[in-house]
This record gives structure tokens, C-alpha cells and sequence, in this order.
């Protein structure tokens, strides 16, 4: 059943790929994405990130993209974002060809929890990365986190 | 004609029979009533804390079961679920209907749904929802008011 509601979900999400204009200078400081209106991602063929929540962090002047989902859906773009470790990100109608450096440690993921938490209403102290703990076994969302890189 | 004028007759029939024949919630769409065996309520819920989500039936007017799929936060002898967003058919009518049943691993547990309101509780269930569903192990932590969630603490019904 969930499969089936997965792949309805796949069919409604259908829409347009990423719109913008290319931008080809590399970006040193993000801090302009944290203010934007719109943030998207997508695979570097253009395929938007559809099924999973994609959502951006500014941490330092670092762009990062945290992937999320709680149903069992696998998402070409983000399948093709892990494989060939590149994206495309739109901000504000500017489209840029970038690099996505997959973080996987808790060394690499704690800086961004402040911000994470931050903007998802959660007020807490001395976060850190624990993706599967012993007492909450297999119970934890789908996560990914990149960090967005111009070449 | 005759054919037609039967299938569409019995299309409520069967819609019926499937929302009280145990069609339950399935990820993000709601179901109907909720099937399996009524099972004691613990004195110790930690056993939830291996499972990641539970169904929820309310009775929509008192009276039609409506379920949805949910997380669950254990502490100990207590029992919580949350809602992401609050202004919810689900929510709304637990408020006024508290009396739900909840399927935990397949077993039925009638329970009753609490708004909880305590900022001191809030804090511990930020804990537990970052830690069990996240990933986030935090020293202490709250909602900064601004959430559109809420949680509902499960009590038995007396």
C-alpha cells in the first residue's frame, strides 16, 4: 500500500525541471540564499528534486542541502545528486552548476544543527549528529546532507 | 444500463465496507477503523521506542472512525504523539472527542487524548522527537513558540 501511495505521489508531483538563469561565477558566500524566496535543487541534468523535502542551509557562507523524507520514495534526482555528486541550484532565478559533497559524520553534520533546528522552531543546546541510537533503533527519517560547492 | 445503474449503487456500499472493514491509514492518507486485538494499557510504554509510527483512530462526531498514521514519544509511563500541524481534522476532532484507539504493533490500545500544554513536557518531547526521528542527540531543548505543531498526551480512559 505505502508503495502505491508513493507512487501517486510521484505522479502529482510531476511539474517543471528548474527555471533560471544560468550563473556561471563561482559563489564564495551564500549568505544571500539564506535570505532568498525561493531555493530549489536538482539533479544536473535539470530534474528537480520532487519527492523528498529539499531543503537549504546557509551555515558560515556555506550552502548545504538537507534531503529528508518520511515515506519509503526513492527520488531520481536525488539518486542521481548521490551517484554523480554534482547539482544544479536555483536561487531567486539564477541557476548554478555546482558540486555536492556528501557529509556523512557527525563531525561534518553538528555545525549545521544549530541552523537546522533553528529554522524548524527548536530552541536546544549542544546538538549533535546520533543517527542511529540504541535506544530509538530504525525508528529515524530518511536524511542526506550535502555541501553545495561552485567548481 | 442495468449494469452501470448496479455498480454505481453499490459503489457506496463498498466504499462503506471497506472504511469499516479495516482499510487503515497508509503513510499520509487517512483510513478507517482500526482492527486487531484490545490489549491492556502498560505501566511502562518504553516499548514504543523502537517503533516509529502508530495509527490513530478518532470518531469524527463521536462517531465515524477516521485514522491517520502518526509518530509516538515515549517517557517512561507516559505516552505522546505529535502533529507536525496542528489545524488538522484529526486534531480538531480529538479535542472534542478525546476517546481514540491507538494500534501499536498491531494490538489496540482505547485510550484518551490530552492536549499537552506544559512547557516543562514540550521540552522533553522536543528531546524525544529529535533523538528518536532525526537523529539529533541534544542536552535539552524546546519549541520556540512559533511552531504550528501540538501534542497530545495518551491517557487512560478513566
Amino acid at each position: 500500500m505505502r508503495r502505491f501511495v508513493a507512487v501517486a505521489l510521484l505522479a502529482l508531483a510531476c511539474g517543471p525541471g528548474l527555471e533560471g538563469e544560468p550563473a556561471a561565477a563561482p559563489v564564495a558566500d551564500w549568505s544571500f540564499a539564506a535570505q532568498a524566496e525561493s531555493v530549489a535543487f536538482a539533479a544536473a541534468d535539470g530534474t528537480p528534486i520532487r519527492f523528498v523535502l529539499a531543503q537549504p542551509l546557509v551555515v558560515d557562507e556555506s550552502l548545504y542541502l538537507r534531503a529528508m523524507t518520511i515515506l519509503p520514495v526513492k527520488d531520481p534526482a536525488l539518486a542521481a545528486i548521490l551517484e554523480e555528486g554534482r547539482v544544479q541550484v536555483a536561487v531567486d532565478g539564477r541557476v548554478w552548476q555546482a558540486q555536492a559533497v556528501r557529509l556523512t559524520t557527525a563531525a561534518e553534520i553538528d555545525p549545521l544543527l544549530p541552523e537546522l533546528l533553528r529554522v524548524s522552531h527548536v530552541e536546544a543546546v549542544d546538538p549533535h549528529w546520533d543517527p542511529n541510537p540504541t535506544r530509538y533503533p530504525g525508528t529515524q527519517v530518511q536524511q542526506w546532507f550535502f555541501r553545495v560547492e561552485t567548481p | 444500463m442495468r449494469r452501470l445503474l448496479i455498480a454505481v449503487a453499490a459503489l457506496p456500499a463498498v466504499a462503506l465496507a471497506l472504511w469499516f472493514g479495516g482499510l487503515g491509514p497508509a503513510a499520509v492518507l487517512p483510513g478507517g477503523i482500526l482492527w486487531g486485538a484490545v490489549a491492556p494499557i502498560p505501566a511502562d510504554w518504553s516499548f514504543t521506542d523502537s517503533i516509529a509510527e502508530v495509527q490513530l483512530e478518532v470518531r469524527r462526531g463521536g462517531i465515524l472512525p477516521w485514522s491517520v498514521t502518526t509518530w509516538v514519544m515515549s517517557d517512561g509511563p507516559n505516552l505522546y504523539i505529535g502533529a507536525g500541524e496542528c489545524n488538522r481534522q484529526w486534531t480538531h476532532t480529538a479535542k472534542t472527542h478525546p476517546d481514540v484507539r491507538v494500534r501499536i504493533g498491531g494490538r489496540i490500545y482505547p485510550l484518551r487524548m490530552v492536549l499537552e500544554e506544559r512547557v516543562e513536557v514540550g521540552a522533553v518531547i522536543a528531546l524525544i522527537t529529535l533523538h528518536k526521528y532525526l537523529g539529533i542527540a541534544v542536552a535539552s531543548a524546546r519549541y520556540d513558540g512559533t511552531s504550528s505543531g501540538c501534542v497530545f498526551r495518551l491517557e487512560p480512559r478513566s
